[in-house]
């Protein structure tokens, strides 16, 4: 094709005009690139934070609506089938459920129980009041019952502080695993079968669980026993899974579910808390979500997105209003060979192909040398922009506190995302998304300048052009 | 049988009130050479353009075979049918000598392989060496961008040639075998030349010679051959 050879020698022919055409065309592409290269390695961090993290709601009795006496008169806290089934929910990413449950085994003995701690229950179990009422009869609490609902992320085994030394991990319905000091104080070997009871009462709600595995815990090694109360021995824990102790009889009086939500993108949180409501949720309770933390960790590279998409958008307008001036400003220098074209009975669309051609090619070229240039200086100028964000984020939070964590219930959050350090560093990368974009954006430039000339162009007649010679 | 026919031809440029042709008629024929004279400002290269297809006429017809120009593809016309040398030239400054015809000779689809080849052949025709071909036609004189301009005009090998004063740029010697090649053209190749000139060597080697005055144009006489 005669026209796109002629286009590419041409360009040759007018050194000086598209020598500036392409310094501009390059400079365009170049932010254009750093930009895109910045936003989509941006968002695709912001996604992934998402996908990870969720956003963690909490759902907390708002104070102020407690404050009137019917507000109290109506509290009620969330019972554990409450927690359940919100976590039923496909606006969210991941429930954490565990639960807790203490207990007074009549047939096991507990670490760290002292006689101190039996007389004084022996004295009060039963006895009178003051005003004449009694007691009712009890044993001292010796342990607890601790649940999660998935054993193989149970943290305290993942991150080491627990180690099963003999046996595994409980699998099924009615399984269990105890320390190595509590099997070796009630003579307890894998594969026994143990007896829990609930504490507060003469005749104790029982359940019958068989031991599969043994654990050590690392945090009790220094600590003396002596020193501390039953329930705060965590050799006293007895694990075994959520499932187990939520078909417990016990359970349904002393059982208390913590619980932690995770939306899968923070903007569902009102999508959320509709169906809470509908499920039965109270009006004094609040449904939040931890978008302080989301906003320490994220917020930075959010506001490295912003910067660098206002920088992208003000570059593009320029650059459009740049070039078509700039084209505009050229074809009237050319006039007079398309003329000659014309006149020697080249169609005006051969003509605009021409046009574009050239366009293209240098075009073209400034997107390779802009691409390379662009993945060079990119990673900089984002590591630059990221740490005036943070400047800036933590100027504005040093007079605000870490935000609450979520969860709901007892116990405590097994994670919540503020303790995270915001982002300091991210790696940009080429994608082809971004590829794609930038060329998409420097073709449709190249087409928008080339137009705009070419519509002034072909619209005259060729003597028109030739008579304006000289 | 004429190849163009003029009828009426009346022509006004674009925001001026006078008419610069005012009902002009003639026939032009195959094989025959024509000169066209008339005072500077009187119309000639006006003309020359609605011959060529560059512009319409508002009133009358211009007749190409028994077709109406107006209503023919022009671009198509100009590209194969007619040859043009113009009186300023009107080549691709920035483009050399070879260039200039090799894409001209594109535009008009000419089927030959070996363009380039035969605008050396040409231009050596006109009297143009081959270091002048590949020179730019910026770095060419005034006289030597006329003879690049003759030989495009001839590269498609159309059966109409106009030329708007093609040796007035020329010393004798060239202008002789400039004008030879054109008449040549006419006689023994049966084309259809019509030649605007102000030099009596070219009307006098002409068939017919016209003269343009006042937007008439009127028969002057046939040439001393
Ligand atoms: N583009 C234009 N717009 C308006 N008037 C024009 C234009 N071109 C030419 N004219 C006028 O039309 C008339 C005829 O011009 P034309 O160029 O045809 O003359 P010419 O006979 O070729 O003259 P010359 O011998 O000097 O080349 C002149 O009066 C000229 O001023
Ligand atoms: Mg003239």
């Amino acid at each position: 094709m005669y026209i796109i050879k002629n286009a590419v020698k041409n360009i040759g022919r007018n050194k000086g005009r598209n020598s500036l055409m392409a310094i501009i065309v390059f400079a365009i592409i170049l932010t254009t690139a750093v930009s895109i290269i910045i936003n989509t390695t941006t968002a695709a961090i912001i996604t992934d934070y998402k996908e990870r993290f969720g956003a963690e709601v909490s759902i907390n009795a708002a104070f102020d609506k407690l404050q009137t006496q019917e507000g109290v008169r109506n509290y009620k806290e969330l019972t554990p089938q409450q927690q359940i089934e919100f976590g039923e929910s496909d606006l969210l990413q991941s429930t954490n459920l565990s639960a807790s449950m203490e207990i007074s085994p009549r047939n096991l003995s507990a670490l760290s129980e002292s006689e101190m701690d039996d007389l004084i229950n022996d004295f009060l179990s039963g006895a009178t009041r003051a005003d004449g009422t009694k007691n009712p009869e009890t044993v001292p609490i010796k342990g607890q019952i601790i649940a999660t609902d998935s054993p193989e992320e149970n943290s305290d085994f993942e991150s080491g502080t627990r180690k099963i030394t003999s046996g595994e991990m409980y699998k099924n319905l009615n399984e269990c695993m105890v320390s190595e000091q509590y099997a070796s104080l009630n003579n307890i070997s894998v594969g026994d079968i143990i007896e829990v009871d609930s504490y507060y009462e003469n005749e104790p709600m029982t359940h019958s669980l068989t031991v599969t595995g043994i654990y050590m815990d690392n945090t009790m090694l220094g600590s003396k026993p002596d020193e501390l109360l039953p329930i705060e021995n965590r050799n006293n824990e007895i694990l075994t899974s959520f499932e187990t102790v939520v078909s417990m009889e016990i359970f349904e009086e002393y059982g208390k579910v913590s619980a932690q939500y995770f939306l899968k993108d923070p903007t569902l949180l009102s999508a959320f808390e509709k169906e809470l409501r509908e499920k039965g949720l109270a009006d004094y309770y609040e449904v939040t979500t931890d978008e302080a933390g989301y906003q320490k960790i994220v917020g930075p590279v959010e506001g490295l997105a912003k910067v660098t998409n206002t920088f992208l958008i003000v570059v593009l307008i320029l650059g459009a209003l740049i070039l078509i001036l700039l084209s505009t400003l050229a074809i009237r220098e050319r006039k007079y060979e398309i003329g000659v074209l014309r006149a020697m009975g080249m169609k005006k669309w051969k003509v605009a192909l021409g046009l574009l051609t050239e366009m293209f090619v240098i075009t073209g070229v400034c997107l390779c040398l802009g691409l390379g240039v662009g993945m060079v200086v990119s990673q900089p100028v984002a590591d630059s922009l990221l740490a005036n964000q943070i400047e800036l984020i933590q100027e504005s939070n040093t007079d605000g506190g870490v935000p609450a964590s979520g969860g709901t219930g007892v116990g405590e959050a097994v994670f919540t995302s503020s303790n995270e350090e915001p982002l300091s560093e991210i790696q940009v990368d080429l994608s082809l998304n971004a590829i794609f974009q930038i060329v998409l954006i420097a073709f449709s430039l190249a087409g928008i300048a080339s137009v705009a000339g070419i519509l002034r162009t072909t619209k005259y007649e060729p003597i028109k052009i030739l008579m304006d010679r000289n | 049988m004429s190849i163009l026919t003029l009828t009426n031809v009346s022509y006004k440029y674009e925001g001026t009130k006078k008419n610069v042709l005012a009902g002009i008629s003639a026939q032009f024929e195959p094989g025959k050479a024509y000169a066209i004279v008339g005072k500077s400002g009187s119309g000639k290269s006006t003309l020359l353009s609605l011959i060529a297809g560059l512009d319409v006429c508002e009133k009358g017809e211009i007749l190409l075979g028994g077709s109406d120009l107006k209503k023919i593809d022009r671009d198509a016309y100009r590209a194969k049918s007619i040859g043009v040398i113009f009186q300023s030239f009107n080549l691709i400054t920035t483009a050399t000598a070879i260039e200039n015809i090799v894409l001209s000779m594109n535009i008009s689809d000419v089927k030959d392989k070996n363009k380039k080849a035969i605008a050396y052949t040409l231009l050596e025709k006109v009297g143009i060496d081959d270091e002048k071909a590949d020179r730019k036609v910026l770095k060419l004189s005034g006289g030597e961008q006329q003879r690049v301009g003759i030989a495009r005009a001839l590269a498609h090998n159309p059966d109409i040639i106009i030329a708007d004063e093609p040796t007035g740029n020329l010393d004798t010697d060239t202008e002789n075998a400039i004008l030879d090649i054109l008449i040549k053209l006419a006689q023994e190749e049966d084309k259809c030349v019509i030649i605007v000139t102000h030099s009596k060597k070219v009307s006098s080697a002409a068939d017919e010679v016209w003269g343009i005055q006042k937007g008439k144009m009127h028969f002057v006489g046939n040439g001393d051959k």
